[in-house]
């Protein structure tokens, strides 16, 4: 997948084409809004990461000219000015996420897969379900080994959600934003309570969850364990 | 103060001219007695005892308030008149030798009226003895009438002075007042941007107030210059601490198997978003109180937003054996808010109150709906706080003397909470439970943006 990515900080910049490219994307940076508009209008690409202050022209108005040229692919802001008016004006502007500096590369990728993922047709992606499991989507219910197991809307929407981006690190604000709706921190352990309901009820005793906890980054589902 | 300074002098002025006039009416009828004596004497010297008796009857007193007695060279009385209404008052006797030649003997009684009978006794060249009295009936009703008459000259006096205080009071020292209400107004600290109001009728004052608001305006300004200053700050930091952020997460994932570098890296990033959270709340309470705060409004139900936050806080709730309530009223409540940002200072409120109230202790969340506002209340059982504090929890950067230093805090979740009140027209405030705490959120039905 073609990325673009325009950020005019060095060293930011290295880190992202580092990372990105590293879960598989094809990265292209620009270090300044005019070269930026320029890339977007002329090439074709998947996806942009646009940062919000710019030399020259700014995020906002790199969005606005792609998408009165009609190029409709997902787009992320990242921004240092992190205050929900910016995210507002950002949306609005034709934005389709907003990140706020300093992110962990976790959210953006998980960000920038459910993106792509409502841009390539909206429908949900490829489920790759553990063994023995099936989804039953108009009862909410899960079985599991042959069990059906009910389960309550947050903790439905919350499997959904590990099981979309499965085998990806997910952020407890990708999850709270996802989940809840809430984009700040809440300060509760509410998602790790929700996922001890999830694996009371849907592990298999004596083996590993299939929900792992990572350390100073967030969860991650698996389906082979 | 100034009245009764007033009334003290005018009862003084009272008892002194009470007391001259009485002494001044007590001579003049001495003097008129006395006068009396010597023309009964002429009278009886030229027409005898007859003579005596048709002038004492053309004076027309005889009896009401005068009296008289002859008593002959041979000590037979011929002439004897009493006062008529007390027939009981007789003359007082006294030994003839005691008088002397020309000389008058005086002699009072007091009168079961309240008058004083004085009486003047007199030796005649032919050695018989007059007797004269009056009693002072007529000089107390003079004095009363005076009396009248200073009571109305003190009535205009005290209007006439009186008068010119309360407008010294109204014109000079109000505006001193209300400069001072001011200036304790501004040093309470609410508010920079509020100015001494000058009184236009006192022109020094105008001068002093106009100096003191230009201090304040520099004040303001410096203070405006270095918050900008703080903001920007801020700003600038986030992109170096993304930068840093980025580096400690690619070591994080590229040290999986050496715990120690791992453990050190996990604790850099929770620095890390403990600084984050900690721009992001300056910078939101900033924008709250500057009014840039754009509150994106939309009509939510409150019920549903409550009910969303105890669920998102059971599980907190439950780990701290919580008795977890929620209070909702029978009909749901729709208001136009934005959500994210009530939610916010809700999760705040709730953060506070599952961290001070103690183990197995009591939680409540709920929301009272009125006509045109809301309340959005937490409630818990713990220890409160202190009577002390409760200005100040509000402020930024302080913390209650309750709070612990076990509880991660830096004191910006009560002014955060109050910025978002005030972005939505609403207020923030503490009621104190015995025991334990309420705060509240009151959010008018017009939120927001005008």
């Amino acid at each position: 997948m073609k990325l673009l990515l325009v950020e005019d900080d060095a060293e930011l910049a290295r880190q992202l084409n580092t990372e990105l490219a590293g879960a598989g994307y094809d990265v292209a940076v620009f270090r300044d809004g005019l070269q930026g508009r320029e890339a977007a209008l002329q090439e074709k690409w998947d996806l942009a990461v646009l940062d919000v202050s710019l030399p020259y022209l700014n995020g906002f108005e790199i969005v606005k000219q792609m998408r009165s040229e009609g190029v409709d692919i997902p787009v992320i802001f990242l921004t240092a000015k992190g205050d929900v008016n910016d995210r507002i004006q950002g949306l609005s502007d034709g934005g389709d996420d907003y990140l706020t500096k300093p992110f962990s590369m976790d959210e953006l990728k998980a960000r920038l897969l459910a993106l792509s993922r409502r841009y390539g047709g909206g429908s949900p992606a490829e489920l790759r379900l553990p063994e023995g499991w099936s989804l039953d989507r108009l009862l909410r219910e899960v079985t599991v080994r042959g069990k059906a197991v009910p389960l309550q809307p947050r903790e439905w929407s919350l499997l959904n959600l590990f099981l979309a981006h499965h085998e990806e690190v997910l952020t407890n604000t990708f999850v709270l934003d996802q989940v809840w709706g809430i984009q700040f921190d809440p300060g509760t352990n509410v998602i790790n309570a929700t996922i001890c309901r999830l694996r009371k009820k849907l592990d298999d005793p004596g083996h590993p969850s299939h929900i792992e906890t990572i350390r100073s980054r967030g969860y991650r589902f698996r389906s082979d364990v | 103060m100034t009245i009764s300074i007033v009334g003290a002098a005018m009862a003084l002025m009272w008892w002194f001219t009470s007391v001259a006039l009485n002494h001044s009416f007590d001579e003049i009828g001495r003097a008129i007695i006395e006068d009396d004596l010597g023309e009964y004497s002429v009278v009886y010297e030229q027409s005898g005892a007859e003579g005596v008796a048709s002038l004492f009857r053309a004076g027309g007193h005889d009896g009401h308030d005068q009296i008289l007695k002859l008593i002959s060279p041979s000590g037979e009385t011929i002439l004897n008149v009493r006062l008529t209404d007390q027939p009981q008052v007789d003359w007082p006797d006294i030994p003839k030798a005691s008088s002397v030649n020309d000389g008058v003997t005086w002699n009072r009684h007091q009168l079961s009226d309240g008058t004083t009978l004085t009486m003047g006794h007199r030796i005649l060249p032919d050695n018989a003895e007059l007797w004269f009295g009056r009693t002072n009936a007529k000089d107390l009703e003079a004095v009363s009438e005076i009396h009248q008459l200073i009571l109305l000259a003190m009535a205009i006096t005290t209007v006439l002075s009186v008068g010119p205080i309360l407008w010294f009071a109204g014109r000079v020292l109000r505006p001193v007042q209300s400069l001072i209400a001011s200036a304790k107004g501004l040093a309470s600290g609410d508010g920079l941007e509020n100015r001494l109001q000058p009184s236009a009728s006192i022109p020094e004052l105008r001068e002093f107030s106009e100096v003191f608001n230009e201090s304040l305006d520099r004040v303001q300004r410096l203070t405006e210059e270095l918050e900008a200053a703080n903001d920007q700050l801020a700003h600038e930091l986030r992109t170096p601490i993304a930068r840093i952020r980025g580096n400690v997460e690619r070591i994080l994932s590229n040290s999986e198997n050496d715990s120690a570098v791992q453990e050190d890296a996990a604790k850099a990033i929770s620095e890390i978003e403990r600084t984050t959270s900690l721009i992001q709340s300056i910078l939101t309470i900033r924008a709250g109180y500057s009014g840039a705060m754009k509150v994106n409004l939309e009509s939510v139900s409150l019920c549903a937003l409550v009910a969303d936050l105890f669920d998102l806080y059971s599980a907190s709730a439950e780990e701290k054996e919580l008795a977890f309530l929620l209070s909702l009223p029978d009909e749901d409540v729709s208001f136009k808010i934005d959500s994210q940002r009530v939610r916010q200072a809700l999760c705040n409120l709730l953060d506070n109150a599952l961290a001070y109230t103690p183990r197995k202790g009591k939680v409540e969340i709920g929301l009272t709906g009125e006509a045109d506002y809301c309340t959005l209340f937490v409630r818990d059982n713990g220890p409160g706080v202190a009577q002390a504090d409760r200005d100040r929890i509000w402020r930024r950067f302080m913390r209650g003397t309750n709070a612990s230093a076990d509880v991660p805090g830096i004191g910006l979740g009560l002014n955060l909470v109050r910025a978002i009140a005030t972005a939505h027209k609403g207020e923030a405030g503490y009621t104190e439970l015995s025991p334990g705490s309420e705060f509240w959120l009151r959010l008018p039905i017009e939120s927001g943006e005008s």
